[in-house]
Parts: C-alpha cells; sequence; structure tokens
C-alpha cells in the first residue's frame, strides 16, 4: 500500500502544476500530512507548545466541568441568528444598487468595514437594552459591512453580454435584473455568505467578552487566555477550527443540493 | 430572354439587361416591395457568358448602377412587404462617429410552392462597429439619428422584437435547458401552450435527448442551437447572428449552416440577420448582403463612420447566386467573394 503511494506516477500527479491526482491519492496524502503534523506534535514538543496530551486532557476537562458544548451552541445560535439578519440585510443593500439613488449606501456600507468595534459597541448598547441584543447588532453590523463588499463585487461581474441576452428575451429590466443578477448569482451570494462566516467567529470571541453576561465560547477562550491555561486555549481554538470546517461543508453541500449548476464547467 | 433545354426540363433565363444595355439596379431600400422578378430555375453551370468578357453583375458603375450580365443560376422569386428597415441610421459613442448614415431593406421574398424566408448579411471587417450595428436593430441602443423599424407593421423596434444571439451564445446558466427554452416561451405564450413550443423546438433542434442539462454541460453546437431556438421562441421572426462563425471549425459552421436553413424554412416571414466578417460563409447563404466600410471625401482623406455605400449593396438572388446547395463550388461565388474581398481591402 505504502510502495503504491510513492509510485512514481502518483508523485508526479501531486507535485505537477494543475495536475488532477486520483482521489484516492489525494485523501492518501492528506492522511498522511496530518499524521505527520500530529506524530511531530506528540514527540517532538516545543517548551511553550501544550503537548497533545494535554491539549486532549483540557478538552476533556472543558467539556465535562466547563459546559464547552454548551456555550459552544450558545455562540453558535448567536452566530447563525447574526449571520441570517446579516444576509439578508446586505442582500437587499447588494440589490439596491440597480438603482443609482441607493449605490452611495452600498458604498458606504463597504467602506465601514474599516470601523473597530470597540467603540461601535458603545453606541450599540445606548441604542439596545439588553447585552444580548448588543452582541447581535455589533455582529450584524460587523457580518453585514463585509457581506455587502462581497455581494456588489460579486453584482459587478454582470457583463453586458448577459443583460442584453436577458432584455432581447423581451425580459424588462427589473425582469433582467431578476432573472441575471438574483437568480443567476444566487450560488456566488452563498460563496460569499461561505466565505464572511469566518469574520462572524473572529468578532464573537471579542463580543462575548465585552458582554459577559450570556457566556460563549468567546468568554471560555478569554478565562483560558486570561489563565495561562494555553492547552485550554489550544483545544478551543481548535474545537472552533473543526467548527468552521464542518460550517464550510455544510455550505458546500448546500450549494450542490441547491445549485446543482454551480460546479459545473469549474476548472 | 433565351430558353434553354438543360437535363429534360425547360429553363427560362431571363437576362438583365434592359434594351439600353443598362441594368436595373440593387432594389433601393424603399419601394420594391411589389416588385416582381421572375428568373426561373436553373441549375446548370453552363452560363451563358458575353464574347468579350462583360463587367461582372456585381461590378457597378461610380453612382451604384448594376452592370449588363447574364445572371448565374438564379431561382425564381418575388419581393413582398419590409421586415426590416434601417433608415439614415448613425451613431457616436465616446465622441467618435461608429455608424453614418446606413440605410438597409430587408424585404419579404417569395418563392413558389415553397416557405422562404431571409437570409442577408452585413459584412465588415473587424472593430468597424458591426456589433454596434447589431445591438442596434435588436433594440439594446438607440441610434444617434435615425430609425430601425420592424415586422411587417413597421414599428420602431424595441428589445425583445428582434432575437439577437451573441457572439458566445449566451444562456441562463442556472437553468436547464429545458427551462432556458420555457422562460422564453413564457415571454409570448401561456403556460400549457408555452410547454408544447418548447417540446416541439427541443425535436426540431435536436436537443431533447439534452432538455434536462445545464448549459455548461452543452457541447458548443448544442449550445448554439439553444441559443438560436430561445430567441426564436420568444421573437417576432427577425434573428439576428453576430459572428454566428467565428472560431468554429468546418463541421461546426456547416452546422451552423443548416440550422440557419432550417430557420428560414420554418416560416415564410423568418428572417436571419447575418453580422459577420466570414465573406465566404455568409455570402453562401445569404440572399442580400451589406458591405459596412469607411467612404472618402473629394479630397481623398478618410470620413469618419463606417457606412454602406450604395456599390457595397449586393442582391445576391438577382445575380443568381442565392439558395444553391453548394454554391461555393461555382466559379461565379468564387469571383464575386474575390470581388468583396477587394472592396473590403480598399475600403
Amino acid at each position: 500500500m505504502t510502495f503504491w503511494f510513492f509510485s512514481t506516477e502518483n508523485m508526479k500527479s501531486l507535485f505537477a502544476p494543475n495536475a488532477q491526482p486520483r482521489r484516492l491519492v489525494f485523501t492518501t496524502m492528506v492522511v498522511a500530512q496530518v499524521a505527520l503534523l500530529l506524530l511531530l506534535w506528540l514527540f517532538y514538543p516545543m517548551q511553550l507548545f501544550p503537548s497533545l496530551g494535554e491539549v486532549v486532557r483540557s478538552l476533556g476537562d472543558l467539556i465535562t466541568t466547563q459546559g464547552l458544548i454548551q456555550e459552544l451552541w450558545a455562540s453558535m445560535s448567536t452566530a447563525l441568528q447574526a449571520l441570517a439578519v446579516a444576509t439578508v440585510l446586505a442582500l437587499l443593500i447588494s440589490y439596491l444598487t440597480a438603482l443609482p439613488f441607493f449605490r452611495p449606501i452600498a458604498y458606504a456600507a463597504s467602506k465601514m468595514r474599516y470601523l473597530t468595534l470597540t467603540g461601535l459597541t458603545f453606541f450599540m448598547a445606548l441604542m439596545v437594552s439588553s447585552g444580548h441584543q448588543v452582541k447581535l447588532s455589533v455582529l450584524i453590523f460587523g457580518a453585514t459591512v463585509y457581506l455587502v463588499t462581497g455581494m456588489t463585487s460579486v453584482i459587478l461581474t454582470t457583463t453586458q453580454e448577459e443583460m442584453d441576452h436577458a432584455r432581447t428575451l423581451g425580459m424588462s429590466e427589473w425582469r433582467s435584473f431578476y432573472e441575471v443578477v438574483v437568480l443567476g448569482k444566487l450560488d456566488e451570494m452563498l460563496e460569499v455568505v461561505r466565505q464572511n462566516f469566518a469574520i462572524i467567529w473572529t468578532m464573537i470571541t471579542l463580543v462575548e467578552t465585552l458582554y459577559q453576561s450570556e457566556g460563549g465560547i468567546g468568554l471560555l477562550l478569554y478565562k483560558q487566555n486570561r489563565y495561562l491555561h494555553l492547552d485550554g486555549v489550544l483545544a478551543i481554538q481548535l474545537v472552533i477550527l473543526a467548527t468552521g470546517a464542518l460550517q464550510d461543508y455544510v455550505f458546500v453541500l448546500l450549494r450542490r443540493v441547491f445549485f446543482p449548476y454551480s460546479a459545473l464547467g469549474v476548472a | 430572354m433565351c430558353l434553354c433545354c438543360y437535363g429534360g426540363c425547360f429553363f427560362l433565363i431571363r437576362r438583365w439587361g434592359l434594351p439600353n444595355g443598362r441594368l436595373t439596379p440593387d432594389p433601393s431600400p424603399k419601394g420594391e416591395g411589389s416588385q416582381p422578378t421572375s428568373n426561373f430555375s436553373f441549375k446548370s453551370k453552363q452560363i451563358a457568358r458575353a464574347a468579350v468578357a462583360p463587367p461582372l453583375p456585381w461590378e457597378r458603375g461610380p453612382g451604384g448602377e448594376a452592370n449588363a450580365r447574364t445572371p448565374m443560376t438564379a431561382h425564381t422569386y418575388a419581393y413582398r412587404d419590409p421586415i426590416l428597415t434601417l433608415n439614415n441610421v448613425s451613431i457616436t459613442l465616446n465622441n467618435e462617429q461608429i455608424l453614418r448614415d446606413i440605410n438597409a431593406q430587408v424585404l419579404d421574398v417569395t418563392r413558389p410552392n415553397m416557405q422562404q424566408g431571409q437570409v442577408v448579411g452585413f459584412y465588415g471587417r473587424s472593430g468597424i462597429g458591426k456589433s454596434v450595428l447589431c445591438r442596434i436593430m435588436a433594440g439594446l441602443i438607440a441610434p444617434g439619428t435615425g430609425t430601425v423599424e420592424v415586422g411587417l407593421a413597421q414599428q420602431p423596434v424595441t428589445p425583445g422584437m428582434v432575437g439577437f444571439v451573441q457572439q458566445r451564445y449566451p444562456l441562463f446558466d442556472h437553468r436547464t435547458l429545458h427551462d432556458n427554452l420555457l422562460v422564453a416561451a413564457q415571454r409570448k405564450h401561456a403556460p400549457a401552450d408555452a410547454r408544447q413550443h418548447v417540446d416541439a423546438y427541443l425535436e426540431r433542434f435536436g436537443l431533447a435527448p439534452h432538455r434536462r442539462k445545464y448549459p455548461a454541460l452543452l457541447s458548443g453546437g448544442q449550445r448554439q442551437r439553444a441559443a438560436i431556438a430561445q430567441q426564436l421562441l420568444c421573437s417576432d421572426h427577425l434573428i439576428l447572428l453576430d459572428e454566428p462563425f467565428s472560431g468554429l471549425d468546418v463541421a461546426m459552421i456547416d452546422e451552423v449552416k443548416r440550422i440557419i436553413v432550417e430557420v428560414t424554412t420554418m416560416d415564410e416571414l423568418n428572417t436571419v440577420i447575418i453580422v459577420s466578417h466570414d465573406i465566404v460563409t455568409t455570402t453562401a447563404l445569404a440572399d442580400r448582403l451589406w458591405l459596412l466600410g469607411y467612404e472618402h471625401d473629394a479630397a481623398g482623406a478618410l470620413v469618419p463612420g463606417a457606412t454602406i455605400s450604395p456599390q457595397h449593396q449586393y442582391n445576391l438572388a438577382e445575380m443568381g447566386l442565392a439558395w444553391h446547395e453548394n454554391v461555393e463550388a461555382e466559379p461565379e461565388f468564387a469571383q464575386f467573394v474575390e470581388h468583396i474581398k477587394n472592396e473590403i481591402r480598399g475600403s
């Protein structure tokens, strides 16, 4: 088996530019890389870096005594709520760019991604009542500005040929826009949402430390970091990483199910 | 007129010449709707030639008048109502005159005992403004001056009245082939009728086995057929093809030619307008041609904006070069193509 993997043909397919290795070869390579990383971690620990055993033990402790799963769920549900609202808002703002009157709003929304959240939370706290609302509104704001940037750039890829095609079929301007931009680019919008979901996870840890009343995995991470429990920090980071990877997979799955044409013709 | 016997049949060859030796010029854009011509079927390559080689039919005087010459393999045909009229169309884009005073008229051509649509061609060098002309004829942009009128009612063109198949054969990538045709058919028909029309077109264009496929899975030829069928399903007999032969191999060109002939025999009023720089293929299909070029002023300077000069309007039906199955093999065809090439080089 091992010798089969190291055959000249397989090696060439892994190192030649734009090559397409067989699925089995590629999977074997990924498994080997992960195993190598774990072995290195297991047998050659660095001084400051917790060992694999310590991280695993810490993970067990976090799950059993500190409610890691519940905290993860709390953060996840907040993140999903924020993402849903932000997606609707961003789609609305982006689609409204069809009307020149609303283009400055989309432009301004896109530029607001440069604002820092720390100052922003203060204004949010003045406007809404509960800590949860503050958290949610900050996340929605943060995600929306990133989503608008991605979505408007998708809309800008619309070509004159695409619009002309719809018009020559006798469609009105709104109907052409709906067919070409709304329906035609829905799969790309989902991809923008997938890519920007990570932004919410980055923000949520920050927001949860600012508003600690509801807990969440961000607060758990903050506490572990504060008491220099590096094994715990690493364990939580790995959990977030795994959650993110799972989310990505779910989005890819959704894209395949709802937009089967999306992956066709891609090199 | 002279009467010849060929292949057991009698064919009537009508001389073009008027008594004084001058010919009727290429029909003018206006007023030829009821002009009948009566050339009879003549499939022979034995074309009567004058002893001293006279000017060829497409060679014209300075005013655009045609020269005396026996027409080649001419079929019986007659002209009826106008289907598309370009009247003094000019356009300037980014302060550059692109097109100037374009005049052309496509008439409904009829042939006895058959449905004969029209295939007309607009030639022009790359970058001369052919695509702009396409967009004007499709109603996608308004000309700076002049008008485009379409249909038997000669209404000003608006988007959707003229089917327009663009160079890369766009389809809605998010819809299956069936849905692509259905969305077009529903513009003109009630849902039940639309489905029937779509099924009929899928069969007619040999696309029925691919109805559930997305455009990304169609071959180049299938995509072309689909794009043409989609436009036919919602346009009013007029279909405009922008560079339909560009980048295609010989087999694919034959396929597109077959489709065009198929379209023009589906309905008497079906008209295919080919805008192309592929002289040979377009000439082989067309019954009327217009050559876009630049004119020079009295001082010899180039006049901005491409136009169609009177001597660059060709009636291939009148010349006897239209509707032949293998016209490319005929020497007169080769001569005409060479003439066009020379005109393009000189423009």
